[in-house]
């Protein structure tokens, strides 16, 4: 097998990167067949994730040869135009499949949900859960670690104050702070974290480490830091 | 093997959750059906990282904040070093660590086992 990484018979990151997107693209086809888009899509989708990941210089992999081929006309293809959106007139209807676990039997008559209302419903679901990893990316702010000055916390408050009503510089200093971290992140997982007076030991597993640019992969790690 | 939507914020997530923003804004996928990729996504990082994954890694470095909320750990390094076993060390100024916790799969393993190996 790959012998790139001798370390312990681990897959290099990009050959990692490449699994992931081939297992979800394959085991996304019967999700895009039930929803009524075509494979085409789903290896367009395939082919942007891999362009944007080769974009960002994390790591070079080799680009698939099937490629060429997976060329299209979107709009020969784009079965998308049959979805009823506007008002469900079309004779081909593909059925949006429920999986908020309300039931439609409960509805007076499960034509009391328009299309529209699910697919604003769905909107409103992609929005927030957008808006949350915006907000996740913004939580940088809490990095308060002096107890106090929780009025500043507030969003809005930074924002109007930062002429300096309340001139609170310690939140200027941790936006600072935490501004340049957002480029160097650990993503993993604890499986114990100690702490001996100041020294603190971590034991980390399945990590994405992401320094300077460039992504490494790691199945444990130990972290050692000291306060 | 605990399932995470942390991985997504990773540039492989985020290339991800770009490219469905494109389908989307072009019509060709609806909202829906770009949560499952990503749930699909949340389950492949997972498996990726658990059994693809081998190398073994340290960081040391100065802790600069740490805060645990929600079973999960957030520590800033300052100056943090990582050895990725067999290579030369990487550094940075600083690093931001977010850590979810392991345990939520190994509920019926017993603590003290200390995990026993999966071959």
């Amino acid at each position: 097998m790959t012998v790139a990484n001798p370390l312990s018979g681990g897959l290099p990151q990009p050959t990692v990167y490449k699994w992931v997107m081939d297992d979800v693209t394959e085991k996304m086809k019967g999700s895009f067949a039930e929803h009524g888009v075509g494979e085409n899509i789903l290896q367009e989708l395939l082919r942007t994730w891999e362009d944007k990941i080769q974009r960002m210089t994390i790591a070079p992999f080799p680009q698939p040869e099937d490629y060429e081929g997976a060329y299209y006309d979107p709009n020969e293809y784009d079965t998308n135009e049959g979805l009823p959106y506007e008002g469900g007139s079309g004779s081909q209807v593909f059925k949006i499949q429920q999986n908020d676990g309300a039931g439609d039997d409960d509805l007076p008559s499960s034509a009391a949900m328009t299309t529209q209302q699910i697919d604003a419903d769905i909107v409103r679901k992609w929005e927030e859960m957008q808006s949350k990893t915006k907000a996740q990316k913004k939580q940088k702010k809490i990095a308060q670690h002096d107890g106090a000055a929780d009025d500043d916390d507030d969003d809005d408050d930074d924002e109007e104050n930062n002429d300096g009503d309340i001139g609170s510089d310690l939140d200027d200093d941790e936006e600072d702070d935490e501004e340049q971290d957002t480029d160097n992140l650990v993503l993993c997982q604890y499986e114990k974290v100690n702490r001996i007076k100041n020294k603190w030991k971590c034991t980390l597993k399945d990590g994405i480490v992401s320094v300077g640019g460039k992504d490494y992969l790691f199945n444990r790690a130990t972290g050692d830091f000291e306060w | 093997m605990a399932q995470y939507e942390l991985y997504r914020r990773s540039s492989l997530g985020m290339a991800l959750t770009d490219t469905l923003d494109e389908l989307i804004s072009d019509s060709h996928i609806d909202p829906q059906l770009a949560m499952k990729v990503l749930s699909q996504f949340d389950n492949s990082i997972a498996e990726a990282l658990h059994s693809k994954v081998k190398a073994k890694a340290n960081i040391k470095g100065h802790l600069h904040v740490y805060r645990f909320c929600d079973d999960v750990w957030t520590f800033i390094v300052e100056n943090p070093q990582f050895r990725f076993d067999g290579n030369e060390p990487v550094t940075a100024d600083k690093i931001k660590v977010v850590a979810c916790t392991a345990k939520v799969a190994a509920t019926n393993q017993p603590a003290a086992g200390g995990g026993a190996g999966n071959a």
